[in-house]
């Protein structure tokens, strides 16, 4: 994987990650915890995705590949959670909506900035 | 309310996004998307709230043509926090079964055949004792002192020191007219 577009985007996954993480005290001082628990998920996402980028050197030295093993991966997410969204709004389950939705977004949110370091 | 309900409601409460929510809806009905703008939260973040706030009988919906209504159960929030705090808890009755079979041990343990073994040499348990013994006297009867020394004397030999006791444990009373039993006395659970 090219250096320096890795570090870009491992550099914006954790400026994001921070990001969430003052969000997350913000919310706990402002006495929003529930929110403050979707946050968390949204920072864990992040960090998933810091972990596959980094999980993808070791799986091949092709750029191309890791980039495929990337994608594949952020597809495959996006597929599973867009599916479990679906059965939470069928039950009315609202947390897991929100849950599903924070997610998507930061997946959403990720694939953007993949695509334009990438594509 | 009772105390489970009341627990869950107040942890409920507790969420600055929901109290500003359920002050929305004191002034009037609203729907999902209006709560969200007025919050400036998303629809889902909103719904996840009203879910809880309905869950804890705290708001209400109902159906309009396009939307569905959130109010408030102005009802729910009557109930002043005193009369919770009025309410016997659960906790209460758990440690008053336990202080029950507390007492049945140690009137196991000191009675036979209805008859004292021993008076206790714990404070505690001898009140437990003399609670018991105290039953057998008619509430409102005066008694002369033969008369309580013969009834103490079925359960145990030692009335004069049982017959002090229920005085000094104020199970009992007397005057120049006699002994009766306190208003009470023997009622109380230990």
């Amino acid at each position: 994987m090219n250096i320096e577009k890795k570090e870009n985007f491992i550099g914006y996954i954790d400026e994001r990650t921070s990001a969430v993480q003052a969000d997350i005290v913000r919310l706990i001082e402002d006495d929003r915890r529930d929110e403050a628990d979707f946050e968390k998920i949204r920072g864990n996402i992040f960090q998933i995705i810091k972990t596959i980028v980094q999980a993808s050197e070791r799986i091949s030295e092709n750029e191309d590949e890791q980039i495929q093993f990337v994608d594949s991966r952020l597809t495959l997410f996006t597929e599973t959670w867009k599916e479990s969204m679906t059965k939470a709004t069928e039950h009315n389950d609202e947390r897991r909506i929100l849950q599903e939705q924070v997610k998507l977004e930061a997946l959403n949110e990720i694939r953007s900035a993949f695509e334009r370091i990438w594509r | 309310m009772s105390e489970e309900n009341a627990i869950k409601l107040f942890k409920c409460l507790a969420d600055k996004s929901r109290l500003q929510i359920l002050k929305s809806l004191t002034l009037e009905d609203m729907y999902v998307e209006r709560l969200a703008e007025r919050l400036s939260l998303t629809p889902a973040t909103i719904s996840f709230h009203l879910k809880k706030l309905s869950e804890v009988g705290a708001v209400t919906s109902y159906k309009t043509q396009y939307y569905t209504m959130y109010s408030l159960c102005r009802d729910t929030f009557k109930v002043s926090i005193l009369s919770i705090l009025a309410e016997q808890s659960d906790e209460a009755e758990i440690q008053a079964r336990r202080e029950q079979a507390y007492r049945q041990k140690v009137l196991d343990a000191f009675f036979e055949y209805g008859k004292l073994k021993s008076i206790p040499a714990q404070r505690k348990k001898e009140r437990i004792v003399l609670e018991e013994i105290i039953k057998v006297f008619e509430p409102g009867r005066i008694y002369s002192e033969r008369e309580v020394n013969i009834i103490i004397a079925d359960y145990n030999d030692d009335f004069c020191t049982i017959r002090r006791d229920m005085i000094s444990e104020k199970l009992m009373d007397r005057d120049e007219r006699g002994y009766w039993r306190e208003n009470g006395a023997g009622n109380s659970a230990v």
